[in-house]
C-alpha cells in the first residue's frame, strides 16, 4: 500500500480540473492506497458548507482523507466548523509531515 | 467617462502584496477622480465576506505586521459596490449570507434578504455581461450596473 | 528527537503574482524550522524571489508609510528562511536556474543564493527524501 498526498489549489468554480484530481483520490483509494487530499488556497472556497457540491463530502466517503489548509480557511473567512462532511481543517504542516513520511505528492 | 471595474479573480498573491491590486488600483482611481463603479463576480465576492483574517504569517525571523484586510477595503470603496448575487439554493458560494454590509454596497443592502431572491437568478455566471435582464434581488443594482456598461466604460480586470 | 529529513522543492511563480507563492513558502519555512536539509530549485519566474533590488514601498490608500507598511519582500522572506534552516541545524540551499536568470536580468540576487541549472535539480531531487514541484499555469 502506497502513501499519496493530492495537493489541491484549485477551486471547482474557476476549474473544471478539480475532477482530475477527486477522480485520481478516489481511484487511489479504492485500489487500497492512503490518499489524502490537501486543499489549499482558492481551493478551500469549495469546502464551505453551503456551497455547491464539490465532491469532498463523496471522497472522504470513498475513504480519501480531505484537509483543508486552516490558514486558507481562515484567510476567506471560511470557520473551521463550517465545511462539508468530511473535510477537517488542518495545518500545512502536515503537509510536509506526509513528504517526509516519503508519501507521493502531486500539486494540482 | 464612467468606469466599471469587474473583479473576479481572488486571493491571487493579496498576502504578498497585502492587499487586491485591483480593489488598491480602485481606490487610487477613484482619488484621482473616475467615476468608478465596482461588481465582485466569481471568487471575488468572497471579498465582502465578513471573518476574513489573514494575520500571523512568519517565515523565520519576518513576520508580516500589515495582512491584507480585503473586507475592510471593500467596505471602505467611496463609490457603489455591486456583488454579483448569487441565489442560496444554487449557490456557489454560501458567503452570501456573510456579506459585509457598508453604506456604499448597494448590493449588500439587497443580501439583507435573501428569501426575496428569485431561485435561479444568478449573475456571471459564465458570461461576465448578463444582459438577459432576469428580474433580481439586485434589481435595482443591475439597472445601475446596465447604465454603467451602456456608457463608454473601462474594464479593469484582474488577470489569473 | 525526530529524524532530520531532505526536501526539494522546485518552483516556477514570479513573485506577486500568485497565492502559491506564499504556500511554497510557508512550506519551507516549517521545514527549515524542524531543520530539515532543505533544496530550492527556482525555475522561470522564480527566480525573481531572491532578487536583490526588490525595493518596499508605502501605501498611500491605507496611509502607511514604507516602515509602517512594512511590505513583504520576498527576498526578505528568503533571506529569512535560509537562517532559520541554519539556526535549526538544517540548511536552505537555493538555486537559480540560469537561463531563466539571464533572460529576465535577475542576475543580482541576495546572498545563500546560488546559480545552478537543471541538473542541479536533478541531483537535489535524487538526494531528497522527497520532492514536491510547484508548477505553474
Amino acid at each position: 500500500m502506497a502513501s499519496y498526498l493530492l495537493i489541491e489549489s484549485r477551486d471547482p468554480f474557476e476549474s473544471a480540473d478539480v475532477a482530475f484530481c477527486h477522480d485520481l483520490a478516489r481511484r487511489l483509494a479504492v485500489a487500497g492506497n492512503r490518499v489524502t487530499v490537501f486543499v489549499v488556497q482558492n481551493g478551500v472556497l469549495g469546502v464551505r458548507a453551503g456551497a455547491r457540491s464539490s465532491g469532498y463530502a463523496e471522497l472522504a466517503r470513498a475513504g480519501v482523507e480531505v484537509l483543508a489548509d486552516d490558514f486558507s480557511l481562515r484567510e476567506r473567512g471560511i470557520a473551521a466548523d463550517k465545511l462539508q462532511p468530511g473535510v477537517t481543517p488542518s495545518p500545512l504542516d502536515l503537509v510536509i509531515d506526509r513528504l517526509a513520511e516519503g508519501a507521493k505528492a502531486i500539486w494540482h | 467617462m464612467k468606469v466599471l471595474n469587474i473583479i473576479e479573480s481572488a486571493y491571487r498573491a493579496t498576502t504578498e502584496e497585502q492587499d487586491d491590486t485591483i480593489v488598491w488600483l480602485s481606490h487610487t482611481l477613484k482619488a484621482a477622480g473616475a467615476d468608478l463603479g465596482v461588481l465582485l463576480r466569481g471568487n471575488a465576492v468572497n471579498y465582502a465576506v465578513r471573518g476574513q483574517d489573514a494575520a500571523g504569517l512568519a517565515f523565520g525571523a519576518w513576520r508580516q505586521t500589515q495582512p491584507p484586510r480585503l473586507a475592510n477595503d471593500i467596505a471602505a470603496l467611496p463609490t457603489k459596490v455591486f456583488r454579483s448575487m448569487c441565489c442560496p439554493k444554487t449557490s456557489r458560494n454560501a458567503a452570501s449570507k456573510q456579506a459585509i454590509s457598508s453604506p456604499g454596497s448597494s448590493a449588500s443592502r439587497a443580501t439583507a434578504s435573501p428569501a426575496s431572491s428569485p431561485p435561479t437568478t444568478r449573475f456571471g455566471t459564465g458570461n461576465p455581461l448578463p444582459l438577459a435582464g432576469t428580474a433580481s434581488p439586485a434589481s435595482a443594482d443591475f439597472r445601475a450596473y446596465r447604465s454603467a456598461l451602456t456608457s463608454s466604460t473601462v474594464f479593469c480586470g484582474s488577470g489569473r | 528527537m525526530a529524524e532530520k529529513k531532505t526536501l526539494t522543492f522546485a518552483l516556477m511563480d514570479a513573485p506577486y503574482e500568485s497565492g502559491r507563492t506564499t504556500t511554497a513558502l510557508r512550506l519551507i519555512d516549517i521545514a527549515a524550522r524542524r531543520g530539515y536539509a532543505v533544496n530550492v530549485f527556482a525555475y522561470e519566474g522564480a527566480v525573481l524571489l531572491p532578487f536583490s533590488r526588490q525595493q518596499p514601498h508605502p501605501n498611500a490608500v491605507h496611509g502607511r508609510d514604507v516602515a509602517e507598511e512594512n511590505h513583504l519582500l520576498t527576498k526578505e522572506v528568503v533571506a529569512a528562511l535560509i537562517v532559520e534552516a541554519a539556526r535549526n541545524g538544517g540548511k536552505l540551499d537555493w538555486v537559480n536556474c540560469g537561463l531563466c536568470v539571464d533572460e529576465r536580468g535577475a542576475g543580482e540576487a541576495i546572498d545563500g543564493v546560488r546559480r545552478g541549472a537543471p541538473a542541479d535539480f536533478w541531483k537535489m531531487a535524487e538526494a531528497s527524501d522527497n520532492t514536491l514541484v510547484i508548477g505553474t499555469r
